[in-house]
């Protein structure tokens, strides 16, 4: 398995031809941060507020095992 | 000093009178403390005992921005609670600019003939409303600009009200003269039939610009910051009136919280389809409008004007909780048929998440197939007519459950549950289950907290926390909702501690007043305290603040359970 990516909101003008039903699916190494994938794909850091690794919110720092879903968010809000 | 505008429907007059008791309430801190005075809590909520308030808020007709919202409260007809329900719409600021403090609807007419009110300067006047019975909401507002003027306000009830169906809506005219804002929760559009009201217009030319300013200086400085904290925020000022407030299908799917097939799953393979991104995209292709105000000062813009695939006007006010309601619980995933039952509902006058709901009940009961859009269309067009179908629905998800023998009803106090799953959003959970408007989730809004990480973040799936959180929000949302400010500057509130500050300058200003930041929570807490208590007295007891059994069931994606005791729900607002 790899890891499957979903950029979301604005994010996604960053990544031309970005596919929402798809998404980006990675090979990375175990311990791969969540910023690190957020450089590798472009994305402006300070942009990504929220993440969501397999439906919990976590942290730029958190290492991945390589085979999550990992969710990527600007700031939104609604209700 | 604003005044009470009282209307007798059986004598056809009216009455001014001071404020009173009432003086220096608004919003839901007035329409709350009248029912409490003024309404026996056993009544019947379509007898003449009830009462239809109508009130700004109290930062309502100042130049504030996003400070046009209404209140509406009453007896509910559909859970027999307290209730206010809050919409957006050109009313509430006329209101205000008139000198009106609340418009207070009082008795019924013997007959059953509907009578139409308008209100402006030179007075008030009653006129017979035969030619509009039985008119959508859409054809209502149409006529009355023709008649009154456009821009004019107007507050009308659609044939769900006029038949007295518990999940009726009132629905007020946006910028465009559209019925795209409602006060939906709750079926006060019932209790306006019952007065035999089908609508109020609010003409307020001649009147002064702005309601009277204590210290107009410290308010214009106040003012500024307000809307500079509200445009600065990346929520209210960027990604609200880009995407809408559906930008949080996507979020609340990833979260594993967005309640699908009736609540049995917390993701939808098919999220993209009805999410604000899909949303927006289809609104530039077919020349739309991404972005509106409610009303006009509104710096927030969430609304839009949706077309269908021709590039006609097909809806607005296309929130996220309607999208949710009327899609991903009841499987279906087209968007264009989703805006389609939320005209439909704009039209007749019903609320979009009990119709959701209910949707989700017919499909749990085998009437109608999972995810048929036409289906559904057909099913909810049926509510204006006579056909019994039309009857059973309309009266709401509990009324519709009870009468197919379905079991698994999302509802508390008989009002269906909103778009998160308390499973996965467990303060939300405790919100749906002591408010006291029944399951609702404007009431404490945990999720801006534990799923959009306002105010640092907390974390849905788990207990901890989560009990302060609710009855926090609670109390810091009724004090919101009794200033007529839109809850979406709550974001920009709950992140910048400058921002309540600023606040309660604008309603300081405003009065001439010193309060403090621990005089608004003081409000918000005496208001859950007169709708709890007048709650009790209806004859509620904390044996009603439970969630359905169901909800104990594992929820995937996190296999999570409804797991608050009794006691730690009763701690949330125990002492209120």
């Amino acid at each position: 398995m790899a890891l499957q990516v979903f950029l979301n909101a604005t994010l996604r003008q960053h990544v031309p031809g970005y596919d929402p039903y798809r998404g980006i699916t990675l090979q990375v190494p175990r311990g791969t941060t969540v910023a690190q994938v957020i450089a590798q794909l472009g994305l402006p850091p300070k942009e990504v507020t929220l993440i969501m690794v397999d439906g919990r919110r976590q942290e730029a720092d958190f290492a991945l095992t390589g085979r999550e879903r990992l969710g990527l968010f600007p700031p939104i809000g609604g209700g | 000093m604003a005044r009470i505008l009282r209307l007798n429907m059986a004598k056809k007059s009216f009455r001014w009178e001071d404020a009173g008791p009432y003086a220096g309430l608004g919003g839901r801190g007035l329409t709350s403390r009248l029912i409490r005075r003024e309404v026996e809590p056993t009544c019947h909520p379509l007898s003449g005992a009830n009462k239809l308030v109508v009130a700004p808020g109290l930062l309502t007709g100042t130049p504030s921005a996003s400070s046009g919202r209404i209140s509406v409260g009453g007896k509910s007809p559909l859970t027999g609670t307290i209730k206010e329900s809050n919409a957006g719409g050109l009313m509430s600021q006329k209101l205000a600019r008139l000198g009106v403090a609340a418009l207070v609807v009082e008795s019924h007419p013997q007959d059953d003939a509907f009578s139409l009110v308008k209100i402006s300067r030179d007075g008030v006047t009653f006129y017979p409303a035969e030619e509009y019975v039985g008119l959508g909401n859409y054809r209502t507002m149409a006529r009355l600009w023709k008649r009154f003027g456009r821009g004019t306000g107007v507050m009308s009830i659609g044939p769900a009200g006029e038949k007295r169906l518990s999940a009726a809506s009132i629905h007020f005219a946006d910028p465009g003269g559209r019925p795209g804002r409602a006060a939906g929760r709750g079926g006060l559009g019932a209790l306006m039939g019952s007065k035999r009201l089908k609508a109020l217009v609010v003409d307020d030319r001649g009147a002064p610009g702005s309601v009277p300013l204590a210290d107009p200086e410290k308010f214009k400085a106040a003012a500024r910051k307000w809307a500079k904290f509200l445009l600065e925020h990346p929520v209210s000022g960027q990604a609200l009136p880009a995407f809408g407030s559906a930008v949080l299908i996507n979020i609340v799917n990833e979260a594993g919280a967005l309640p699908t097939k009736n609540f049995r799953s917390g993701r939808f393979e098919f999220a993209e389809d009805l999410s604000g991104e899909r949303l927006a995209e289809l609104i530039k292709q077919r020349g739309g409008k991404t972005k509106e105000g409610c009303h006009p000062g509104c710096v927030i813009q969430c609304s839009q004007s949706y077309h269908d695939a021709k590039g006609r006007y097909l809806t607005s006010g296309f929130e996220y909780e309607t999208i949710w309601a009327l899609g991903a619980n009841t499987l279906i995933r087209h968007l264009d048929e989703v805006a389609m039952l939320d005209r439909i509902c704009d039209d007749l006058g019903l609320d979009t998440i009990e119709m959701g709901v209910t949707l989700g009940v017919l499909m749990e009961g085998g009437i109608i197939p999972w995810g048929d859009g036409p289906a559904a269309i057909r099913m909810l067009k049926k509510v204006g007519t006579s056909d019994p179908w039309g009857l059973i629905i309309g009266n709401g998800s509990a009324f519709t459950g009870q009468a197919l023998g379905v079991t698994r009803i999302p509802a508390v106090k008989r009002q269906g549950l909103p778009a998160y799953d308390p499973r996965a959003e467990k303060g939300l959970g405790l919100t749906y289950a002591t408010s006291p408007m029944g399951g609702n989730h404007t009431a404490g809004y945990t999720v801006a907290v534990n799923i959009l990480k306002c105010a640092g973040g907390g974390d849905p799936l788990k207990k901890e926390g989560n009990i302060e959180l609710s009855r926090n929000l609670q109390i810091a949302t009724a004090a919101i909702d009794a200033t007529g400010l839109c809850l979406f500057t709550a974001f920009a509130i709950l992140d910048n501690p400058e921002a309540l500050g600023c606040l309660v300058d604008m309603l300081n200003a405003r009065f001439g007043l010193a309060l403090t930041g621990d005089d608004v929570t003081a409000l918000g807490r005496q208001i859950l305290h007169d709708e709890r208590s007048f709650n009790r007295d209806a004859g509620f007891t904390k044996a009603q603040d439970r969630l359905p059994a169901f909800f104990k069931e594992k929820l995937k994606p996190h296999n999570v359970t409804w797991d608050f005791t009794d006691d730690e729900i009763d701690q949330v607002l125990g002492d209120l």
